[in-house]
């Protein structure tokens, strides 16, 4: 007790009082973080704080805008999703792409018959690890990747096809996975130098022998023996591109077999020679095609690729093998000997200014310092191999010289032959077919339209893809201004249906003027078309139409063609019919088309002057093969737009923006009165006129996966999720739905299959009641080791542009708003938070904003997703050029433009904020920081930015799935976060135990004194 | 032992407990809100990443281990056993 009395003294009232008052610090600090962050914390805790209060007196009935085509609704409007057969659609969906993209890459005989398909009843054996569910990838890593929890395995797909599996190799298999070999699962990527996760790690031969089963598991083959099926499998990731050096891989690539995988073949091909098995099929399970050079130096009867198939992938390979669907896939990437060879390889990876004083520093999610220079041009993909294909048949332009060579004998020079495995567009196919009949007729405005018959010549049911390709003249303006020119160029591609045996169709492909156009950045510093001679010609490839090309130039085998082309399949124009500066206009918005990129050009921006490259030029591909690009980052310009902003000039003049106001004659406005307004109807004004600031700028900073609501307006919001191959969260069914990868959509070649799994996403997305998706995905496979390459469609900008705009139709349709990622130019994962990148103006519009431009102006996409690099040195979402220039100026985009993830101290300044929503960003993906802005609230142009993008924000959820079930009487509320109560109840716990403890301890040294003057008192009294 | 005898061990364990306490929750704020940036990207975080992750919990360790010394030490001063004095009349008293 007397140690109690001592412990309760004014020390310890002072020790509460300081506790509590720092808790009420901690409290009020962190309810202003919190305020500021409030879109991060409530995704995190799924928290979705704007919600419909319906009016009773309207028909919910007429509110059902996007409906899914699994639901019923009852006479007031109640909806009831059928999950179940919302999934067996999706299911159904995903197989027919996964199948109808799958690319047979070759199919040899055996026997006097096809390896492939197998007969009903083969016995098979299934080897190397990834025939297993543990190893093979059915969707590569990062944000986008989708857990699967109910998916089946091979061999029981393939039991249900009819094939009959080697049960003891299958089961040896899985005692091997207990050995320790198999692929690692966990982090990925930059976080890991050692990129273990990536790892093979393929069990040798003689492991299967390590097993309890011993060498029953490969005797067993024998008698297993129509087919050895063996898989091999690369992934790829968010933050982990695969040009590292991997030991365990042929020539340290990843990309090429494994050692291991190698020895499995090997041994193949000795039970082959012995007799004890038939054939050897490969199935390549990788989002991007692999080092073909040793892979092809084996005994392998046929080889599938089959990408990343999601849910379907089992059955997809399984029906493949077994003949019950055909791989109608035609390659939507060249396949090179040597994934090296490509030279964008060349500037791929880690850069890093020499000398960078004076740049901000570089941090975990800002690397300031970091570049990359596409010095290839446009010769990315088989643009490069194909062009100088065509320049060594013709000859000159040192298309012979060593620069480039990769595979075969490097004294000889560059061959096609030696470096390209299977062109672009190749596919075989289990049938064969001819074309016939082909012809082109052109317009009045100089377009064209192809016109073609296919048969199916073979024996069994098929569809083939008619591939239209256009050369443009190479011409000495050309030369003159750095125009380059690919030798071919796709523009054009329609898909039979399937065509018995026997069977023709006719198909028709309009190419249109627009393609005959090039963009001329240093002459006349706009689109320009050329006059010259033009083929348009079709191919079984890009290969096969330049060959035809060829052809009809009148070259053949003796120039060093590797085959005779068929001159019948090209048309000759020698005059387009169509005018030089056709396009120098937007045949969108009508708007002057000039140069928007110059500060991205190295030898173009005045802040690089001194530091000139050289872009691979058809004209001497020898001298101008690209090597590692070094920049300094010194100049005194570059320097300065490296800082973040720059923001605007606060001017302090014209008009500002009325905030909460109701100005309409009709009185207050919902959105939903809008619905049938265009989006520049006058009424549109009224209705922003009732914004608030604060909801004007919540609007632009909530991003962080929903989109705010409004009160004012009774704007729903919605909540968005991360993509583009299935959703990432949200889980219905108990299961979640991967949708094949993008590069088996984009391999299928087939627009409305692609738009119908648009739709079966739309409503995998309705059906969790989401509203936006991060996807789809339109980067370019500028080189096969893009991580997130899984996640894009091509390396050819006019292909992924007709699969965005299919996909993205398909998805609208439901009501989803597409945040399709990352504009632009982020096609590589590293150093992609803030790294600068540097092309020239041809090959950014003509590659890489190609498929961009095809989702909006095709695809009418309602929706971007803008990319954390730089344009040069500014940061892409304040990059006015990109976000207004090209999108709005030129190609009329309605719609928004989100950030990425908003982690960087580049888009996330007050400098940054300014710069970017004047330049034309629209959402960031933050946590709704209404004092985001607050430097600029006297600057009307940043005001107006602002209010711009609230308008394009609320008609873009004005068309999507959150309107449904509102009417024109449904409000919106704001439901307080349990979070926000929280840190409030903390607030006043802490202030009233803060103040009991002052007063207490005030008390404490009060009292004393009292007393003591008390007790003196007493005493002068008592003494008196 | 004048100097254990003098410091004030409770306001020195207080204060430690004080700054133990916040620096905990720093600590574990700052892992949770650093994990959920990095998971935005898919990016992975550690609760060491940043050097005031690591101050942070320094500074924790530190505080803790003197909180506890100095909860020893009051209650052992409390207990008189710093009191020389008294000890040595202990003493003397035991011989008598």
């Amino acid at each position: 007790m007397e140690i109690f009395e001592k412990i309760c003294k004014r020390s310890v009232w002072v020790l509460l009082t300081v506790f509590f008052t720092i808790w009420l610090l901690v409290f009020v600090i962190g309810m202003s973080i919190a305020m500021k962050n409030s879109g991060w914390i409530n995704s995190y805790f799924d928290i979705f704080p704007w919600v419909t209060v319906r009016d009773d007196n309207d028909d919910l009935t007429q509110a059902r805008y996007y409906p899914s085509d699994y639901e019923t609704m009852d006479s007031e409007g109640n909806v009831t999703y059928n999950h179940n057969a919302m999934r067996a659609n999706s299911m159904a969906v995903a197989t027919e792409v996964a199948t109808e993209g799958s690319v047979l890459l070759w199919n040899e005989d055996v026997d006097g018959k096809s390896a492939l398909p197998l007969s009903e009843g083969a016995r098979i054996s299934l080897f190397g690890l990834s025939c297993l569910e543990s190893s093979y990838i059915y969707g590569g890593e990062g944000s986008g990747h989708v857990n699967i929890t109910t998916m089946d395995n091979f061999k029981t797909s393939c039991e249900e096809q009819g094939l009959v599996v080697n049960n003891q190799l299958w089961s040896a298999y899985k005692l091997v996975k207990t050995l320790g070999y198999g692929r690692a699962t966990g982090s990925y990527g930059e976080s890991d130098p050692n990129y273990t996760e990536f790892r093979v790690n393929e069990a040798p031969w003689d492991a299967l022998h390590e097993t309890t089963l011993g060498d029953l598991a490969t005797s067993s083959v024998a008698s297993y023996g129509d087919a050895a099926v063996m898989f091999v499998s690369r992934n790829g990731s968010e933050n982990g591109d695969t040009d590292f050096d991997d030991d365990e891989c042929l020539d340290n690539n990843y990309l090429d077999l494994a050692k291991n995988e190698q020895d499995i073949i090997t041994h193949l091909e000795e039970l082959k020679t012995e007799g004890k098995i038939k054939r050897i099929i490969l199935v390549i399970n990788s989002a991007v095609p692999m080092s073909m050079e040793h892979i092809t130096e084996h005994d392998i009867d046929a080889c599938l690729w089959v990408g990343m198939g999601g849910n379907a992938s089992y059955d997809q390979v399984a029906m493949l093998l077994a003949g019950t669907a055909n791989p109608y896939g035609r390659a939507n990437d060249v396949w090179a000997m040597d994934t090296e060879s490509a030279p964008a390889a060349v500037n791929f990876g880690d850069f890093t200014f020499t000398e960078s004083a004076g740049v901000p520093e570089t941090s975990k999610y800002t690397h300031n310092t970091k570049y990359v220079v596409y010095a290839e041009g446009i010769y990315v993909g088989y643009r490069y191999y194909e062009t100088r294909y065509e320049d060594l048949v013709i000859g000159g332009r040192n298309a012979d010289g060593t620069a480039g060579v990769t595979a075969g004998d490097s004294a000889s020079g560059w061959s096609y032959e030696s470096e390209v495995a299977f062109p672009f567009g190749h596919g075989e196919s289990y049938t064969t077919f001819s074309y016939s009949d082909y012809s082109v007729s052109a317009d009045d405005e100089g377009n064209r339209t192809v016109t073609m018959t296919i048969t199916n010549t073979g024996d069994v049911e098929g569809k083939e893809v008619m591939q239209v390709y256009l050369q443009k003249p190479y011409t000495q303006y050309d030369k003159d201004n750095h125009i380059e020119k690919a030798a071919v160029e796709l523009v054009g591609f329609a898909k039979t249906d399937e065509l018995a045996p026997g069977a023709s169709r006719t198909l028709t492909v309009t190419v249109p003027a627009y393609e005959f156009k090039s963009y001329d950045a240093y002459g006349e510093k706009t689109y320009i078309v050329e006059e010259g001679t033009h083929y348009l010609a079709v191919g079984k490839n890009a290969h096969d139409a330049l060959n035809n090309i060829l052809a009809a130039k009148g070259y053949d085998t003796s120039d060093g063609m590797d085959y005779n082309g068929n001159a019948d399949l090209v048309e000759t124009i020698t005059d387009t019919g169509i005018a030089r500066d056709a396009f120098s206009v937007s045949p969108f918005t009508g708007n002057e088309i000039t140069n928007l990129f110059d500060n991205a050009d190295v030898n173009v921006y005045e802040g690089t002057e001194g530091q000139e490259i050289t872009y691979l030029s058809r004209s001497d591909w020898n001298a101008t093969y690209p090597t590692p690009v070094d920049l300094t980052c010194t100049s005194a310009k570059m320097v300065a737009d490296m800082q973040y902003g720059p923001a605007p000039a606060t001017t302090g003049e014209g008009d500002t923006p009325t905030y909460g106001t109701v100005t309409s004659s009709l009185g207050e406005l919902t959105l939903a009165m809008l619905m049938d307004l265009e989006y520049d109807a006058p009424m549109w004004d009224d209705l922003l006129n009732q914004l608030t600031y604060d909801e004007s700028v919540t609007l632009v900073t909530a991003g962080s996966a929903s989109l705010a609501g409004a009160v004012s307006v009774a704007a729903p919001g919605g909540k968005s999720q991360d993509g583009p191959c299935g959703i990432r969260d949200g889980n219905i069914l108990d299961s979640w739905m991967a949708f094949p990868c993008n590069g088996l959509l984009a391999a299928s070649w087939n627009e409305p299959l692609v738009e119908k799994l648009g739709n079966a996403f739309g409503m995998e997305i309705l059906h969790a009641g989401w509203t936006g998706i991060y996807g789809v995905g339109a980067n370019i496979h500028r080189c096969a080791y893009s991580g997130r390459a899984w996640e894009y469609y091509s390396e050819d900008g006019f292909l992924s542009g007709k699969m965005f705009a299919a996909e993205v139709r398909g998805l609208q349709n439901r009501g989803v708003i597409t945040f399709t990622k990352h504009y632009a130019l982020n096609d590589q994962e590293r150093n992609r938070y803030g790294g600068t990148v540097w092309a020239n103006e041809q090959s950014i519009r003509e590659v890489y904003l190609k498929a961009f431009e095809a989702g909006v102006t095709e695809g009418h996409a309602n929706g971007l997703m803008s990319s954390f690099n730089r344009i040069g040195c500014t940061w892409a979402g304040s990059h006015k050029g990109l976000m207004t220039g090209i999108l709005r100026d030129e190609w009329n985009f309605i719609g928004i433009v989100e950030t990425d993830a908003g982690v960087g101290t580049h888009m996330l300044t007050a400098e940054a904020y300014a710069a970017g929503i004047v330049a034309g960003q629209d959402v960031w993906m933050a946590g709704a920081n209404v004092h985001a802005f607050d430097n600029y609230k006297e600057n009307p142009e940043v005001l107006w930015a602002i209010r711009e993008a609230a308008h394009r924000n609320l008609y873009t959820q004005l068309h999507s799935n959150a309107m449904n079930g509102r009417t024109k009487g449904s409000r919106t509320i704001y439901n307080t976060p349990w979070w926000e109560t929280a840190i409030r109840t903390g607030q006043i716990v802490s202030g009233v135990l803060a103040g009991v403890c002052l007063a207490m301890t005030v008390t404490s040294f009060v009292l004393p004194v009292v007393r003591k003057k008390k007790t003196a008192d007493k005493a002068n009294r008592s003494a008196e | 032992m004048t100097f254990l005898k003098k410091m004030p061990w409770g306001i020195v364990a207080g204060v430690a407990a004080i700054i133990v306490v916040f620096a905990t929750v720093a600590f574990i704020a700052l892992g949770f809100i650093l994990g959920g940036v990095a998971g935005q990207t898919n990016e992975v975080a550690g609760m060491f990443d940043e050097w005031y992750q690591v101050l942070l919990f320094v500074v924790d360790v530190v505080c803790g281990v003197i909180m506890i010394g100095s909860i020893v030490l009051f209650v052992l001063k409390k207990l008189g056993k710093f009191d020389g004095k008294k000890v040595t009349e202990g003493k003397v008293d035991g011989d008598i």
